[in-house]
This record gives C-alpha cells, sequence and structure tokens, in this order.
C-alpha cells in the first residue's frame, strides 16, 4: 500500500511517497520521488530527475505546453509568441484567465503540473485503487483558492484515468504547515521518547512557520495525546489546530524581486542609456524574468559562500547575459558583501510592521489567539525559503535558540513528506480527521456598517440574524465581507479596515415586499465540505419562509442569481 | 511602453482584481481608517506613509472607499481618498483598468462610485485596445441592464471620447428620461453626451426632450444643474430643438419645465460666460420664428445671468427698460425682474421703472400672477428599479 502526497508549492512542487514496513509504526518510511524531466541544454535535449518540479509552464501558439525544468530552459530566450507562467499558485482563486497564447485560468495550468506527476504516478505504478492521495495548501487560504485548487486536481486526475470516491475529494486538502508538523512529528516519534525534540506529553504549543516561494503561513497547534491508554504513536497524536495567520502573499519569490531591483539598478548605473529606454510589455517581461532568475543565483552563491556568519566578507558577482531589445547586457565583477545583500532584504528580515516581513507575522498570530511567546513552546519553520540561511538568522535571532527553535531537516521536502505521511494515517486510521479552522470570520453589509454573520476558526453555523428592508423592492442585495472577529470589548468599528469584499448576491424575493419587512440570514459551511466556503440562507416575512441559498461560489460573481 | 526602470511595477495579471494580495489591502484599509480619524498634522505623516508603499496600496486605497464608505461622506474626505488614488495609480494603464472594473463595474458602493468617479477624470484618458473598447461598452450595457447609472454615466465617460458607444449612450439616456427616475444621472450623460459630440446637439436635446413630460420638473431642474454646453453652435442647435419640442407639445407647451429649466440653467451659464454671444443669441431667437415660449425663456435665462453677475446681461436689460415703451419684449424683461427682485441690482432697476414706466410695472405685476396659478410640480418620483438593502 502507497500513500501519496504532493506539496503544488509556487516554485516548486514535489511528490512525496509513504510506504509502511511490517511493523507500520516504526518503519513507515517517506520519500520523496524524483521527477523524470527533460530539457534543453543550448540546443540539446537532455534527460534527467530531479527531487521536484519547477512549477513553471512554457507556452507557445499550436504546441502542447511544456512543464517544469523544459519551461525553465527555455523561459530566458523565450521569444515571439510565446509565454513563461511561473508562481501561478499566487493567483489561483481569483477569476482570472491568462491572454493568449496560455489562455487559462490559474486552476488550468496548476492542473498542467499535477497532471505531469499523476502521469509519473501511473507510469510508475505508484499508486493503486484505495491508496490515499493528498495535496497540501496553504493554511489559510481562502475557499476559492481551495476550490481552485480541488478543481486542478480533478482535471488531472480525469485526464490520467485517476478515480476517488467522494469521500477522497473531500479529504484531498490538508494545509501546509500541519503536514511539516506531521512530517516532523513522524521522524521524531521514530526517535526513543528521551531524544524527541517535541515533548507531546507536555500539550505543548507549537507555531509552525512556513515560508514557501509565494506564501507565508503560520499555524497555532495544540498537541496532546488522543488516548493515553493506547501507543503513544503518529496516529495517537491530537492536533489541536487553534488559529491561523490570515492569507499572506509573502515568499521566495519577494526576496527575488527585491533583489533583481538592485541587479537592475546596477545594470542601469553601468549602461545609462538604458535608463531612458522603454520597454513593450513583452521585453519588460523577459527582463524581468530574466533578473528574478540572476538574483535567484545571487541567492544560492551567498548560502554557499556567506552561510551565517559571513557579514564582513564580500564576493565578486557576475551576471549571465540579460538580453534586452537584441543587446546582451552583463552585471560584471560587482563586489556584494554580506552586509549589503543583507541591507537590501532588511525590509523583510528587519522588524517592522507589515505583513510583507518575515518576524510582525508571529506577532499578529500571537495577538490573534490572545497569546504570549512564553505561551508557546516551539517554533517550527519550514519551507522552501527556509533554506535561505539570513532568514533562518533572523528567525533564530527574534525567536531565541533555546526557546524551542526548530528546523526541519529539509524544510523544502517537509510538507510534500507530511502530505503522504497524512494520506498514510488517512488509509490506515479511517477516522483521522484534521478539522481546520477558518481563517475569516464573514459579514454581511447594512445601511451602516457590517453585522457578524459567521465567526473565525471552528464555528460551523452562525447565528440566524433578523434584519428589514431599506426600501420597497422584490430584489435584495447582499455584499458580503470576509474579516477578523469582532474582538470581545465589542468594538465592531475595529473590524472595518480587516475587512475584504468576497461578493455581491442578488436575492429575487419573487414579489414587492414593503420597507421594514423582516428579513432572517444564516450563514453556515455545508456539512460535508472540507473547503471553508460559507453558504447564506435567506428568510423573509416569516422565519420559516426560506426565499433562498446562495452558495459562495454565487457571491463570487457579481451578477449571480440566487438559487430557488 | 514601459520605462525600463518601472519593469518591477504592478503588472496587469497583479490589477486585474482586488484578490491579489489581501494582506496589503487590509494594512491600507486600516492606515485609511487612521487618516479619516487624525488632526491635519498627523494626516500628512499617514499620507506620506501610504505614497511609500506606491503603486501597490492602489488595490487597498480602493478597498477601502468599500468598507470605509460609511466614514467618507464629506466632499473633503472624498477628495482626501481620491487625492491618494490618483497619487498611487502613477499613470500605469493597468491601474486605470482596475479602477473602472473595481471602482465602478463590479463596485456596488455608491460612495465608492463616487471617489472613483472623481480620480477618473483627473487620469485622462484610459487607453484601451479596441477589443477592450468592445468589452468595456458591453460591461457598460449590462450595468444599463441593471440599472446601475452612476456606473453607466462614469463609463460612458470613458468610452465616448474614443468614439464608442455613442448610439447606445443615447439610447441609454432616452430611457431613463423616460423613466422619470434619477434624473441626475440622466442629465450628466446627456451632457456627456452633447459636450464629446457638439456638432449633434441639436438632434440629441431633440431626440431626449421628446420623450420628457412637459411637467418633468424634476429632470428639468437636474438638466439645468449638470448640462452645459460649450459651444456657440451647440447653443443655437439646442434652441432650435427647444422650439421643436414645444411646437410638438402644442397646447401644453407654456409649461414645458425641460425646456425652460435648460433656459434657466444651462443658457443663462452660458451667456454669462460667454458674453459676446448675448447679442447674437438674442438675433437668432428673433429671426427664426421659434415657439412663442422660446422669447419667454430666454429672457428667464437673461434673467438667470443678472443673479450670475453677468454685466452683459444687465446692460441688455437696462436697453429695454429705460425706454418709454411697454411692447412685449419690454414686458418680459420687467416681468422676469420681478422673479429676481431679490438681487439688489434687480431691485433697484425694478425702482426706477416703477418710477419711469409704471404702466410697464403694472402690466408686469399682472403678467406675474398669472404664473402663480401654474402648478409648479410635476409627477411625483417612482422608483421600481431600486433593490433593497439590509438595516437594524
Amino acid at each position: 500500500m502507497a500513500s501519496i502526497g504532493i506539496d503544488l508549492g509556487t516554485t516548486t512542487t514535489l511528490l512525496a511517497i509513504a510506504r509502511e514496513g511490517l511493523d507500520a509504526h516504526q518503519t513507515l518510511t517517506v520519500n520523496i520521488v524524483e521527477i523524470n524531466q527533460r530539457f534543453l541544454v543550448g540546443k540539446t535535449p537532455q534527460d534527467k530527475s530531479f527531487p521536484y518540479l519547477p512549477s513553471a509552464a512554457y507556452f507557445s501558439p499550436g504546441e502542447p505546453p511544456l512543464i517544469g525544468y523544459a519551461a525553465r530552459s527555455l523561459a530566458v530566450s523565450k521569444s515571439g509568441q510565446s509565454a513563461y507562467v511561473k508562481a501561478i499558485k499566487r493567483h489561483i482563486g481569483r477569476a482570472i484567465t491568462l491572454p493568449d497564447p496560455i489562455n487559462k485560468t490559474p486552476a488550468e495550468i496548476s492542473a498542467l503540473y499535477l497532471t505531469y506527476l499523476l502521469h509519473q504516478v501511473k507510469r510508475d505504478n505508484l499508486f493503486i485503487d484505495g491508496d490515499e492521495i493528498t495535496i497540501t495548501v496553504p493554511a489559510s487560504f481562502t475557499g476559492n483558492q481551495r476550490r481552485d485548487t480541488l478543481r486542478a486536481f480533478e482535471i488531472a486526475a480525469d485526464k490520467e484515468g485517476f478515480r476517488f470516491p467522494p469521500i477522497s475529494l473531500k479529504r484531498l486538502l490538508i494545509s501546509e504547515p500541519v503536514a511539516a508538523l506531521l512530517s516532523f512529528l513522524a521522524d521524531d516519534l521514530k526517535n526513543a521518547e528521551a531524544m524527541r525534540r517535541i515533548d507531546i506529553d507536555k500539550d505543548p504549543r507549537v507555531i509552525v512557520y512556513d515560508m514557501g516561494g509565494g506564501t507565508l503561513d503560520l499555524t497555532l497547534v495544540q498537541l496532546g495525546w488522543r488516548d493515553l491508554s493506547q501507543p503513544k504513536d503518529l496516529g495517537n497524536v491530537d492536533f489541536q489546530i487553534r488559529e491561523l495567520n490570515r492569507y499572506n502573499q509573502f515568499g521566495g519569490e519577494d526576496f527575488d524581486i527585491q533583489t533583481a531591483r538592485f541587479l537592475l539598478n546596477r545594470l542601469v548605473e553601468t549602461n545609462p542609456t538604458l535608463e531612458t529606454l522603454s520597454l513593450t510589455p513583452e521585453e519588460a517581461e523577459n527582463l524581468r524574468l530574466c533578473l528574478t532568475l540572476e538574483s535567484e543565483r545571487l541567492k544560492l552563491l551567498f548560502n554557499d559562500e556567506f552561510g551565517f556568519d559571513g557579514d564582513s566578507a564580500t564576493m565578486s558577482f557576475t551576471s549571465g547575459a540579460v538580453p534586452i531589445r537584441g543587446r546582451d547586457y552583463y552585471i560584471v565583477d560587482w563586489t556584494v558583501s554580506a552586509e549589503m545583500y543583507k541591507e537590501w532584504l532588511s525590509i523583510y528580515l528587519d522588524y517592522r510592521q507589515d505583513p510583507k516581513n518575515a518576524l510582525y507575522p508571529i506577532e499578529q498570530i500571537l495577538t490573534r489567539s490572545g497569546l504570549k511567546k512564553d505561551d508557546i513552546q516551539y517554533l517550527l519553520v519550514v519551507g522552501g525559503m527556509l533554506r535561505f540561511l539570513p532568514l533562518q538568522q533572523a528567525l533564530k535571532d527574534y525567536w531565541g535558540q533555546d526557546k524551542g527553535f526548530l528546523v526541519s531537516g529539509k524544510p523544502d521536502q517537509a510538507v510534500a513528506q507530511g502530505a503522504a505521511v497524512y494520506s498514510y494515517l488517512k488509509s490506515r486510521h479511517r477516522d483521522f480527521v484534521l478539522k481546520e479552522p477558518s481563517a475569516d470570520a464573514y459579514y454581511v453589509k447594512k445601511k451602516d456598517g457590517f453585522d457578524a454573520l459567521l465567526g473565525r476558526g471552528h464555528q460551523d453555523k452562525g447565528e440566524k440574524k433578523d434584519y428589514r428592508l431599506t426600501g420597497d423592492a422584490s430584489i435584495l442585495e447582499l455584499q458580503v465581507f470576509a474579516g477578523d472577529e469582532i474582538p470581545l470589548n465589542g468594538d465592531k468599528t475595529s473590524i472595518y479596515p480587516s475587512l475584504v469584499y468576497q461578493g455581491k448576491a442578488t436575492v429575487h424575493l419573487q414579489k414587492k415586499y414593503p420597507t421594514d419587512t423582516k428579513v432572517w440570514i444564516q450563514a453556515s459551511y455545508p456539512a460535508d465540505s472540507e473547503l471553508k466556503m460559507p453558504s447564506l440562507n435567506v428568510w423573509i416575512n416569516t422565519p420559516d419562509n426560506l426565499i433562498a441559498t446562495i452558495s459562495y461560489d454565487q457571491l463570487q460573481d457579481h451578477s449571480s442569481e440566487a438559487k430557488q | 511602453m514601459i520605462p525600463l526602470p518601472a519593469i518591477f511595477d504592478m503588472d496587469a495579471a497583479e490589477f486585474q482584481d482586488l484578490q491579489g494580495d489581501p494582506n496589503k489591502i487590509v494594512l491600507i484599509q486600516g492606515l485609511v481608517r487612521d487618516l479619516l480619524e487624525a488632526n491635519a498634522l498627523r494626516q500628512l505623516g499617514i499620507q506620506e506613509q501610504i505614497s511609500e508603499y506606491g503603486m501597490s496600496a492602489l488595490p487597498g486605497l480602493i478597498s477601502a472607499t468599500y468598507v470605509l464608505g460609511d466614514a467618507l461622506k464629506n466632499a473633503g474626505q472624498k477628495e482626501l481618498v481620491a487625492d491618494m488614488i490618483v497619487a498611487a495609480c502613477q499613470n500605469n494603464p493597468f491601474a486605470q483598468k482596475l479602477l473602472l472594473k473595481t471602482g465602478v463595474i463590479d463596485n456596488p458602493f455608491e460612495i465608492s462610485r463616487q471617489i472613483i468617479a472623481l480620480v477618473l477624470p483627473r487620469l485622462g484618458t484610459t487607453t484601451l485596445t479596441n477589443e477592450e473598447k468592445k468589452d468595456l461598452l458591453a460591461d457598460t450595457m449590462r450595468l444599463v441592464q441593471r440599472d446601475e447609472r452612476d456606473a453607466v454615466v462614469i463609463l460612458f465617460e470613458c468610452l465616448l471620447p474614443q468614439q464608442v458607444g455613442a448610439k447606445e449612450a443615447l439610447q441609454t439616456c432616452e430611457k431613463w428620461f423616460k423613466s422619470k427616475s434619477k434624473v441626475e444621472a440622466s442629465s450628466r450623460l446627456m451632457n456627456l453626451l452633447v459636450n464629446t459630440s457638439p456638432d449633434q446637439t441639436e438632434m440629441i436635446i431633440t431626440k431626449l426632450f421628446s420623450v420628457l413630460d412637459s411637467k418633468d420638473q424634476k429632470a428639468g431642474d437636474a438638466i439645468s444643474k449638470f448640462v452645459d454646453l460649450t459651444s456657440l453652435d451647440a447653443i443655437k442647435g439646442a434652441i432650435k430643438a427647444c422650439s421643436q419640442r414645444l411646437k410638438a407639445e402644442g397646447r401644453n407647451a407654456r409649461g414645458f419645465k425641460a425646456v425652460e429649466y435648460f433656459f434657466k440653467g444651462t443658457v443663462a451659464r452660458y451667456v454669462t460666460q460667454s458674453e459676446q454671444s448675448l447679442n447674437t443669441i438674442e438675433i437668432f431667437i428673433e429671426e427664426n420664428g421659434f415657439h412663442d415660449s422660446i422669447q419667454r425663456y430666454w429672457w428667464q435665462a437673461l434673467g438667470n445671468a443678472i443673479t450670475l453677475k453677468s454685466e452683459a446681461a444687465k446692460q441688455h436689460f437696462e436697453r429695454y427698460l429705460s425706454r418709454p415703451s411697454t411692447d412685449d419684449s419690454s414686458l418680459r424683461a420687467c416681468v422676469q425682474l420681478i422673479f429676481i427682485e431679490r438681487d439688489s441690482w434687480a431691485k433697484q432697476m425694478l425702482n426706477d421703472v416703477k418710477q419711469q414706466n409704471p404702466s410697464l410695472y403694472r402690466a408686469a405685476l399682472a403678467e406675474r400672477e398669472k404664473f402663480k396659478k401654474v402648478d409648479p410640480y410635476g409627477d411625483p418620483y417612482e422608483d421600481p428599479s431600486n433593490p433593497a438593502g439590509l438595516k437594524d
């Protein structure tokens, strides 16, 4: 029996497989699957396997898209009508279609990466009917983002001929921080009790800090044993997911772009004629891409050369060719000091009150949970960006080395491995459920102000609230917002800046009702769904006269009409 | 074209909707809330803080107009936020498209749309491809179906200068005036139509006035406030159209509100701003055999021009009232002065007439009495299209 986990990341997608030995709890092995890829080196095709698939695609008119390294190898030399796509995860959940020759939604592009992996799974017979599969998403992903990820998987599974029972699809997704924690614990529990890094006997609180290519995700989990009379193994761990931060689009991409800005400045400094040049959107995109790839290279060089302690060190950086309007430009022998490099990234690495900062979100999750640093026993840092040593160092300095600062062994692989572990637990322990809270509370707009319909966290159904119509009408318009929970002191207006518009629903009342007619609204999460997409029931005139049920999908469509 | 140093600015995908970076949106909304609650000195600091986020602040600023709309009711606050939105756009074409989409097309909040309406004219023409123009016109017509009139006017403001949608705008405006509701939006669309095609003024006004009820005072009032003409030819075309409408109306023409208010507002402002045109218009009216009432409305326009401090209008009244005559023109001039006698110049002039030409004054008073019997109000409003919202 095999259990599969997929980390569908912003910059890379990983596939892991968990297999049990004879003694399941002791010999569960989880491996990252090498992905075969064919790409061009110069003009020569080459086949090679990598432990991940770059989440990138290359589109040329009239040709099937190239995926992974094949796409990346063509990115810089891209020309004419072709288009290179990366970091599409940053757009998943949005109602956008990328222009020709791509002509696909973010979900459809994500499906290409999943299809590529599933194709290999099928080819190598890694999966048989009854096996479980899990895909990870940021814990703070909204309903739309989760729905699109599921949609991407359904497209890919359909294409490769995989069939899954509905129950498997409902439990397909798991949040990345929780997956990473599962992976960490799966390893940790193999150790003798005295050697374990997390002491579950003490019911510890753990903040999982997960920074990947595109998202920074924080989750507060309280651990304990489900049944003290049972063996203290992974299947017996009780995961209480207490708190999430809101979706935060901050990750490796931002570090690369920030560095690329300085590379661009350097290029212009040494080639002043470039300063007044104006580029077509395609030329600008190529240049952006080229400089971002150079900054990725600089990041790796920095990690190799300087590590943690090389603040006074310098290195000489020479870029690859940067083609601009038919001519190749270079940054040659630029002396970059560690101090200078860290200064470029200081907006992200030095504490400032901005969600796009590596440290401030830790403070945010503590505030949201009403806890202090000392109430947390462990900070577990995971995700591809944690390979970047200055980030690790900044976190360690902020948290304190001796305060349970834990770094996952292979931070970039932990999420995929944890997903495979979750698949294993789902197949082995059918009652194993990880109930995730919602990151947002939901509100409806009233004539003046907003009213809470559904709380944040683990609430599945809100109160049935009563209102009155503002005018004589046969149509009721509802505007729905998501945001923070109203604080205990009841200051409703304090949540206004946290609200983000979700969409409008038009409810046809079937006849004209006079002003002040009573209306009742109740929001709830559908009982059988883990997507965290609330729906609204609307009653009019009497509390049993249900007039409409509006799903979250309809809210997003601004011209939607309620289902009768 | 994108300046090379600006290649890392926000791009099309990021600016396609407000869903890209919710955390940044929340951050900016918090700063806007602080800004609205701050004193003037602290406001400067917060504005600077927001401007440091450059273009990436734009989605948050737009979203702030959604969630903080209830706190953005006064004109000064709206201007303040509009200023910040203009600054955040930084001439980025994608920013303007984002404003059209999330600030107008998909925006259900009236106050928010009012703010975006302040912003768009300050950003100049939104450069659109032919495909985008087609899509925008389709979106506009979709909003016409949903009767989102403020949004429709803003979108036509973008389309008409690019020679797109004139026919649809005229049809829409006809439909709106016919509905007798939300006349402010109808009048603003009418203003847009005549100003983007001034050579078509006669045709536009003929069409629009043909659907107006003679007693529709609210429409007339809105037209007088929101329609401005910028050329003498347009004024002549409009007067021609008014006369045709009055002739078509037959017996009801006397109290035709739209024409009357058009003269009292639009024509009066034009005469005040281009004083040299006054005589030309008068000769044009005299020579063209227009409907009788046009003369009366013309004098009403001149009377209002006096309240707008037009020297040319004062001289015109003096010329007619200083002669020992009771002819039609002198009588109309005197009646008009009675209507505006709160104005100090008019009061003085009336005193002079009372002493120097008492028979004219008495005749004018008698004429004034006749107008008092006319019902000054049109039909009451009904607005069946308005959807309801929620209240406690």
